[in-house]
């Protein structure tokens, strides 16, 4: 038999996942600030549903990843408009490599930040992302070899 | 020459420093209201999560379909007579994993829902939930608006994205949340200004609904949600990213009242009984009253048809909880038992309601 022990209430999940959404967020978005944004109004929509949502975390692990991957688009089309967002100085080699990975499509970025950074199984991404497993393991494929190109321009 | 190894390496240490770059805002964290007084007790949905209890009891009955060794009792806090789906086999699904949370004592809220009413259904829902208190573990950050003497904050979707807006605010010590998934603010407020409170009047009573904004209709009046745990099984294909069926069970006390957190429903007939047809994100979902006091969402995936949702849905058997315990695992997808649920031995029923 199973018995239930510890109580999981919306604080308890806010407080468990938001530090971990946020990095996520802002490593799929390239902004601090933005993450910031996502992830408020993910949590007010797990709030609002809360009552009818069986798995909280997946649901606002999910609205994370679509919202972010909503900015993502957007952003492709307001780039060019858009302030460059506050950075943190990084080390000349993270930085190529963080600079190549904005450069990606979205698809092809959300899903290098869950496999290489969150460490998900594909069957997990192709779920959050509501694709199919064989098209996950083409975006990380073609996210690989785009950021070999770009990293081989750079040193070369 | 740079080998994907090294691609790999590089980007998992990228991202890994950005990631612990990241500057948490800190300041909203602890931001639980803390009110004055307490009228009533501050409400928290609560769920409870298997996984450390599995841990802690280390005795979990995973009893192979057909087993014949007793069933143990219902866990503690659990009605016995709660039903929990089981769902059949479906072609192309391999694995599935079921859950449930109970509520605690003070989740109470009270739910209700404006819309335009159709013929055989409704649009337009606005849905409105109310708590006897503040109960977000952070402040809210958005907009300003005026609703009658007091002020609420409307957060709006993101330009370029598809319009919805929720708007927040409190009378009292009562929090009222109204969502939009069209993103009409004025209707909001106006639907909002609409609500009163009675403040002689115990929660549960608390909320009434004065005149209306022009064409809109209450789909749904304010009722009051007892809590009760809500199990659900999520199925997956193993050739397909999101699970293809979920199945779950609500505190709703109605099909209607379910439907109503959805933008549109359209009736529909599962299983022989009344019911709602919603769609989300491209995925369909039904609801309906599979007993008194039961009722039952199901989910489709992206793109699946409502004839295959219902033949799925006409195969579904409800059983205790032990029963259910011993067929899924909380703690990760399993293999189905094909063999526990026959098929189907009667035709399933796809008939919408209504004309």
């Amino acid at each position: 038999m199973i018995v239930r022990a510890e109580p999981l209430t919306f604080e308890v999940v806010y407080r468990q996942e938001r530090p971990g959404l946020v990095r996520l967020s802002h490593l799929l978005t390239g902004s601090n600030a933005v993450a910031e944004e996502v992830v408020q109004e993910a949590f007010l929509e797990l709030h609002r549903r809360w009552g009818g949502i069986a798995n909280p975390k997946a649901y606002v692990t999910r609205a994370v990843v679509n919202r972010s991957r909503s900015v993502l688009r957007r952003r492709a089309v307001e780039r060019r408009y858009a302030p460059a967002d506050a950075r943190v100085t990084l080390p000349p080699e993270i930085d190529e490599t963080w600079t190549a990975l904005a450069r990606l499509p979205a698809k092809r970025r959300v899903a290098l930040v869950l496999r290489y950074y969150e460490d998900r199984p594909i069957v997990e991404i192709a779920e959050l992302m509501q694709v199919r497993p064989g098209t996950v393991k083409s975006l990380i494929h073609r996210g690989l070899a785009s950021l070999k190109e770009q990293l081989k321009e750079h040193l070369s | 020459m740079m080998t994907d190894h090294d691609i790999e390496a590089r980007l998992r240490e990228a991202l890994r420093v950005v990631a612990e770059a990241t500057a948490l805002d800190e300041t909203t964290l602890p931001l639980v209201w803390e009110p004055a007084r307490r009228r009533w007790r501050p409400v928290v949905v609560v769920a409870v999560a298997f996984v450390a209890s599995l841990v802690a009891v280390g005795a979990v009955a995973l009893i192979p379909a057909g087993n014949t060794e007793p069933a143990p009792p219902a866990s503690p806090g659990i009605d016995p007579d709660l039903r929990f789906p089981v769902l059949p086999s479906i072609p192309g699904v391999t694995e599935a994993w079921g859950d449930y949370s109970v509520p605690g004592e003070n989740a109470h809220r009270q739910e209700l829902a404006v819309g335009t009413e159709v013929e055989g259904g409704f649009v337009d829902a606005i849905q409105v939930t109310v708590w006897p208190e503040y109960n977000l573990a952070f402040a809210l950050e958005g907009d300003t608006v005026r609703i009658g003497d007091s002020e609420g904050v409307a957060v709006m979707s993101p330009p370029g994205e598809p319009p919805w807006v929720t708007l927040s605010w409190t009378v009292g010590d009562l929090w009222f949340l109204a969502h939009d998934p069209r993103g009409r603010l004025d209707l909001v407020v106006e639907v909002a200004e609409a609500l009163l409170v009675d403040p002689a009047a115990g929660f549960s009573d608390a909320v009434v609904v004065g005149g209306l904004p022009v064409d809109l209709a209450l789909l749904y009046p304010p009722t009051f949600i007892e809590p009760r745990p809500q199990p659900y099984v999520d199925a997956v294909a193993d050739n397909a990213g999101a699970p293809a069926v979920q199945i779950a069970v609500s505190d709703a006390p109605s099909a209607l009242a379910l439907a109503t957190r959805f933008e549109s429903g359209e009736e529909v007939v599962v299983r022989g009984k009344p019911g709602y047809l919603m769609m989300r994100d491209g995925s369909l979902t039904i609801a309906w009253e599979e007993l008194p006091g039961t009722v039952v969402s199901m989910t489709g995936p992206p793109g699946g048809r409502l004839a295959e949702l219902l033949a799925v849905a006409e195969a579904v058997e409800f059983v205790d909880e032990a029963t259910w315990q011993s067929i899924y695992d909380s703690d990760g997808p399993r293999p189905i038992p094909t063999t526990f649920v026959p098929p189907p031995t009667r035709a399933p029923n796809t008939t919408r309601a209504g004309p």
